[in-house]
């Protein structure tokens, strides 16, 4: 019993992480029809702006906000040096240049910093766990799903309530129809691409703590873990990119609890693969009813 | 004056003809692959040994990588080319067939020493490379085969991000499983190396490859796989609507340019003499996928452009980031890492700029140089010749017996009706049809009219199969069409258009009427007459060359009705084909619909909001509100209908 608590609520701190990362993609999905390939990106920079600013002393109640910030401006600064250009092309293309932007930014990080990686101090407390209940628990996964929960309220408030989000929430549900009514415009874009940086960066600030490591691939597998999570909840369902994060958070515990050892490294293998067999079967998520295509 | 116009006439067959210089059918074909792919294969082994003239090993080497990394990205081409589909996996499915190659291949004294407790008893068995080679091939391909079922199971279409998600899977369970494996695959560190000595001796194996994968990739290009493969690419639903089974094309494609992959990745491991897990990763994806899109994913030609211009890049950024030269003020950038940023900003530059490639669809055979030689090849193997139809063609007058196309077969007895009964239809709980029939005869023209959202289209997706109804049955000439898939209700005579233009829109004019009667069995030579016939008579002769994108409204509205009408259906279905026209061009349709239903003989259900067009036209009409049937009789009976007069004008 105590061993599936703490596997449960480990299992939604990686989770949480992973749905703040897909509720990004799934944002700019709304309004772009784009699968972001590049929004792993968003934590490699702000890895490497954690290694610079820890170089000069900082500690982590400035890495916080420092983290959050550079993904901000990393996911709108791409938007507009590269993702602008390719808003009305084909799927192929979107998905091509969202995965060069992923090359480029990691070939300048070997290219100008180093491609091995950086290492900077993780906060003294991150090992430390709390017992409750007669439960242990790891600090940081209840951080996590604090963290997680407050920022899925902020965007669920931005979403319902402000003009700029409930443009977003339009697109997001009938891209069509809101094109048509305009919705499509520069600054919703904007606006969809800094609120996924904002997640983004949240979701960062935990995984670095827990890495203390910066390197040219640090995204690599967060993104591919975001775009799956809301691949499994449904592309274009933003309650259903949550719910895929958390899935993918549990099934990725269940399964580095229970198999043995040998496979031990195999983990991200076999969640592709798991993920692939779901999409034989259910191709556009779990949470999209039957397929109806309107010619 | 006649003189003039028959010679340009005689120009317009010309172009007409020419196109089909890879696609076309018969002899010509043949003679098309063959020239293709022997110009191809002379240009890169000339600027290939052009290079090695130069002397230095290095260059040697690098020409080698070359005919193999052209074999591998031709392969690419194979499946992304024609099926549109962005795979990551093809080098994941080239590391199968790597680490299959090299267990396979080394000399069991020097593999005991690298992984001496293989399971299979990997470690005693070692067979000349190039039965490996054809080993590994086979192995890869039933890999190919299970992950092929998977994709076109989950409906793969362009763009499609769950086949793409797919492919990574591939990729990752292969390299991940490479690294845990150790056993069999040396793991991480070591791998799997030959015995110094034993790599791959000169170059004749490469030629090999890339000549094969050369003569397969412009086969399956001009096949009707082929053919069929891109039409669903262009359009997954038109295609299916239309008799096309994209599944059956894309595993197809699939398969052999999985095929094409293992062969080039076997040769990768000769050639270096070992495989580790990263050889096959993410760098090898990203320089491939680079070298496919720089030339123009969508032709051979294209492919192995963009895989000697990236080679040649990688080249120079290889010797400029070297020890010897001295990039003086230039050392921020002109240094290692250049490559790859070059890669990335390569792919990212071409999908912004040039999302096509430099060279899009286009193949050697159709450079403006090689027109000449065209005209050699067309007369010594006379390509299908192009069918005299009348000029201008007299709708009113036009003897039916005169059709190029075989006639249709007369109705059977069992019935030449279309039938619906009982039709219903819901969406999330809102009842879209209700208990909807219809009945159209063979050779009658049938209006379906109502206000928006009445469920006319909807009426079409039933009976098309893109919508399922939750009851309801649906008969074509006395056979059951409920449950059928999509293109099976197509090839059982069902045609139809869409409301919004659905063309195959990288594909020319004639093509787009071509595939369709190529997916109705129709022989290359018959499907051509076909397609160009069916498009004099709707007046789209002298664009027949012309891409879809750049027709004008009326004329791809018209292009639908040509390519809907080649299939020879029991009964046309159309989805407002006067959306959008003026008056003038309405009446011409009005022409163009008789005429084309005479000539096949099949009914037709017309759906239209102008009821001008509608009364010119029709034989009898239904009349649909909110779901149900209102009303149906003749047009007379129907203008004067009291609740259809209620339902326009809301009284």
């Amino acid at each position: 019993m105590t061993e599936i608590v703490q596997q449960l609520v480990d299992g939604l701190g990686r989770g949480g992480e992973y749905a703040l990362i897909a509720l990004g993609v799934g944002l700019i999905f709304g309004v772009m029809r784009m699968v972001n390939f590049a929004h792993g990106e968003l934590i490699t920079v702000s890895a490497y702006a954690s290694y610079g600013l820890a170089l000069t002393g900082a500690t982590w109640w400035i890495l916080v906000p420092g983290i959050v910030v550079t993904a901000i401006l990393t996911s709108v600064l791409v938007e507009f040096v590269a993702f602008r250009w390719v808003r009305s092309a084909t799927d192929f293309a979107m998905l091509l240049t969202s995965f060069g932007v992923h090359f480029v930014v990691q070939a300048a990080f070997v290219m100008f910093v180093s491609a091995s990686s950086r290492h900077f101090a993780r906060p003294a407390w991150i090992t430390s766990t709390v017992t409750i209940g007669g439960i242990r628990f790891e600090a940081i996964d209840l951080g996590i799903i604090a963290a997680t929960a407050l920022s899925l309220a902020f965007t669920v408030w931005v979403l319902q309530h402000t003009v700029y989000g409930m443009a977003i929430r339009a697109a997001a549900e009938d891209f069509d129809t809101a094109r048509l009514l305009g919705v499509r415009s520069d600054q919703v874009i904007r606006m969809a691409f800094a609120l996924a940086g904002l997640l983004a960066g949240i979701a960062a600030v935990f995984f670095l703590m827990r890495t203390g490591r910066a390197a040219p691939s640090a995204g690599l597998i967060p993104m591919l873990k975001g775009v799956l999570a809301a691949l499994i909840g449904g592309l274009g369902r933003l309650q259903g990119a949550v719910i895929g994060g958390l899935l993918l958070g549990l099934v990725e515990i269940l399964l580095v609890s229970r198999l043995p050892d040998s496979v031990d490294g195999m983990v991200n293998g076999i969640v592709f693969v798991l993920v692939a067999v779901l999409f034989i079967f259910r191709p556009t998520g779990i949470l999209a009813a039957g397929s109806s295509q309107r010619p | 004056m006649k003189m003039a116009s028959r010679s340009r006439e005689q120009k317009h067959r010309d172009r007409v003809a020419r196109r089909g210089w890879i696609s076309g059918g018969g002899p010509s074909r043949l003679a098309g692959v063959f020239l293709g792919a022997a110009l191809l294969f002379a240009a890169v082994v000339l600027i290939g040994l052009g290079y090695t003239a130069g002397g230095g090993a290095s260059r040697e080497t690098l020409f080698t990588t070359l005919l193999i990394n052209a074999t591998v990205v031709v392969g690419m081409q194979v499946f992304i080319g024609n099926t549109g589909i962005l795979s990551f996996g093809h080098v994941g499915f080239g590391a199968v067939a790597g680490y299959a190659f090299a267990i396979l291949a080394v000399d069991v004294e020097w593999k005991r020493r690298l992984i001496g407790d293989a399971p299979f008893g990997a470690s005693d068995v070692s067979i000349p490379a190039e039965a490996a080679i054809a080993a590994a091939t086979g192995l890869t391909l039933v890999v190919a085969v299970i992950v092929g079922l998977g994709m076109v199971r989950s409906g793969a279409a362009t763009g499609d991000i769950a086949a793409t998600v797919i492919t990574l899977a591939v990729l990752f369970a292969v390299y991940e499983t490479a690294i845990n494996w150790t056993d069999i695959t040396g793991g991480n560190r070591g791998g799997i190396s030959f015995r110094p000595g034993t790599a791959m001796p000169g170059r004749s194996h490469a030629y090999a490859g890339f000549g094969l994968a050369l003569v397969i990739a412009l086969l399956y290009r001009s096949s009707r796989s082929g053919r069929l493969a891109r039409a669903s690419r262009e359009d997954d639903l038109a295609a299916r609507s239309l008799g096309v089974n994209p599944a059956r094309h894309q595993m197809l494609a699939l398969l052999l340019s999985v095929g094409l992959v293992a062969v080039g990745a076997c040769l990768r491991v000769w050639l270096s003499g070992t495989v580790s897990p990263e050889r096959f990763f993410i760098d090898y994806t990203l320089l491939t996928l680079t070298m496919l899109v720089v030339g123009g994913r969508n032709s051979v030609t294209g492919a192995v452009a963009g895989t000697v211009i990236v080679t040649g890049l990688t080249e120079v950024t290889r010797l400029l980031s070297g020890p010897d030269f001295n990039p003086g003020p230039f050392d921020f950038v002109i240094r290692p890492g250049l490559t790859d940023i070059c890669l990335g900003l390569a792919m990212l530059g071409f999908m912004i700029l040039r999302p096509n490639g430099l060279l899009h669809d286009r193949e050697i055979t159709d450079l403006p140089g090689l027109r000449r030689l065209n005209r050699l090849q067309r007369a010594l193997a006379p390509a299908s010749p192009i069918p005299k139809t009348p000029k201008s063609f007299d709708v009113e007058s036009a003897p039916i017996e005169d059709s190029p196309w075989p006639r249709p077969a007369p109705p059977a007895d069992a019935g030449h009706l279309l039938e619906v009964a009982d039709v219903t239809v819901e969406f999330d709980g809102l009842v879209v049809l209700s208990q909807a029939h219809l009945s159209v005869a063979k050779g009658r023209i049938c209006g379906l009219i109502g206000p928006n959202g009445a469920g006319k289209t909807t009426m079409l997706n039933v009976l098309t199969g893109i919508v399922s109804a939750s009851s309801g049955h649906a008969v074509v000439c006395g056979r059951s069409i409920d449950g059928m898939a999509i293109h099976r209700r197509a090839r059982s005579g069902i045609a139809r258009t869409f409301q919004n233009l659905r063309l195959f829109a990288d594909l020319t004019v004639l093509e787009n009427v071509e595939v369709v009667a190529l997916a109705h069995g129709a022989t290359p030579d018959s499907a051509r007459r076909q397609a160009v016939a069916m498009i004099e008579l709707n007046q789209l002769g002298d664009m027949a060359s012309r891409r879809a994108r750049h027709l004008d409204y009326g004329a791809s509205k018209r292009l639908e009705l040509a390519r809907a009408a080649v299939s020879h259906p029991q009964f046309l279905l159309l989805d407002e084909p006067t959306s959008g026209f003026s008056e003038a061009e309405s009446r011409l349709i009005v022409q163009q619909i008789r005429a084309i239903a005479a000539r096949i003989g099949c009914g037709v259900v017309v759906i239209d909001h102008d009821l001008a067009f509608i009364t010119a036209i029709c034989d009898e009409v239904y009349c649909l509100d909110q779901g149900s049937v209102i009303a149906h009789g003749s047009v007379a009976e129907i203008r004067s209908h009291p609740e259809v007069r209620a339902a326009y004008t809301g009284e």
